[in-house]
């Protein structure tokens, strides 16, 4: 398991990536799956920075990576605002292209990629575990 | 955030010198971008073959880019590919950005 704890700041999500790449290596990761894979990640750290953390610097995100039966598990935890739950698991509609939308992508970009997402709050404390067949 | 111009017969090409865009950096980029077409460059090729990722944020920087240069500038993306281009296309912005991967037929675009 490869595991990583960034700050709730757009400038440290480089850093799963980088967490990602050498996950990647490690299981033979194929380029453009790892491309998708990188595109849950950055996109759901992005929420949490942008919503659960309101931008606000100086908290923690706790990423876990791991491979459970040729799926890899993408597990983002922290301790910002809960979201909507029902949002999380089901996503929401891509907006309209001809609106020219500069942003609401994120969730529908995890919800696309993602073979099955599970969102748990707890106290304090909301865990994002996305899963996605490697083979 | 580092972007090369290049002039020619009123086209200017934006070479995007970077191999990652992500929240950090997109309103540097978004920035960047709208200075260059307040310059008069509005006949624009944004040339982002080095790009191997960019997230759902830098794609908005992208849309404001698109906006700045207005109903009588042109913006044509070249050079897309791998996790970038398919970025595009789940968010079917595909279907408002001219796309290509080859700069001849991004000039017949003007």
């Amino acid at each position: 398991m490869c595991k990583l704890s960034i700050d709730s700041s757009f400038s440290e999500v480089r850093l799963a990536s980088e967490l990602l790449y050498k996950y990647c290596e490690t299981h033979n990761i194929a380029v453009d799956l790892q491309g998708q894979l990188e595109l849950m990640l950055v996109e759901a750290v992005n929420n949490v920075v942008e919503h659960a953390y309101l931008e606000k610097a100086g908290n923690p995100i706790n990423i876990e990576l791991d491979m459970v039966d040729q799926h890899a598990l993408m597990r983002i935890t922290d301790q910002g605002i809960a979201a909507p739950g029902s949002v999380m698991i089901e996503g929401s509609e891509l907006p309209n292209v001809a609106d020219l939308p500069e942003g609401g992508w994120g969730l529908c970009l995890i919800q696309a990629l993602a073979d099955n997402i599970e969102y748990h709050r707890f106290p304090e404390r909301n865990v994002l575990t996305l899963t996605k067949r490697t083979t | 955030m580092n972007i090369n111009l290049q002039q020619e017969n009123g086209l200017t090409r934006a070479t995007l010198d970077e191999t990652r865009l992500d929240a950090s950096v997109a309103p540097d980029f978004k920035a960047a971008m709208e200075d260059i077409i307040k310059s008069g460059n509005d006949q624009l090729i944004l040339d982002i073959s080095k790009l191997s990722f960019m997230d759902s944020s830098s794609l908005g920087a992208m849309v404001a880019v698109l906006k700045s240069v207005g109903g009588t500038g042109k913006m044509v993306i070249l050079g897309a590919s791998g996790a970038v281009l398919e970025l595009f296309k789940l968010t079917r912005m595909d279907r408002i950005f001219t796309l290509t991967d080859d700069m001849e037929q991004a000039k017949q675009h003007f």
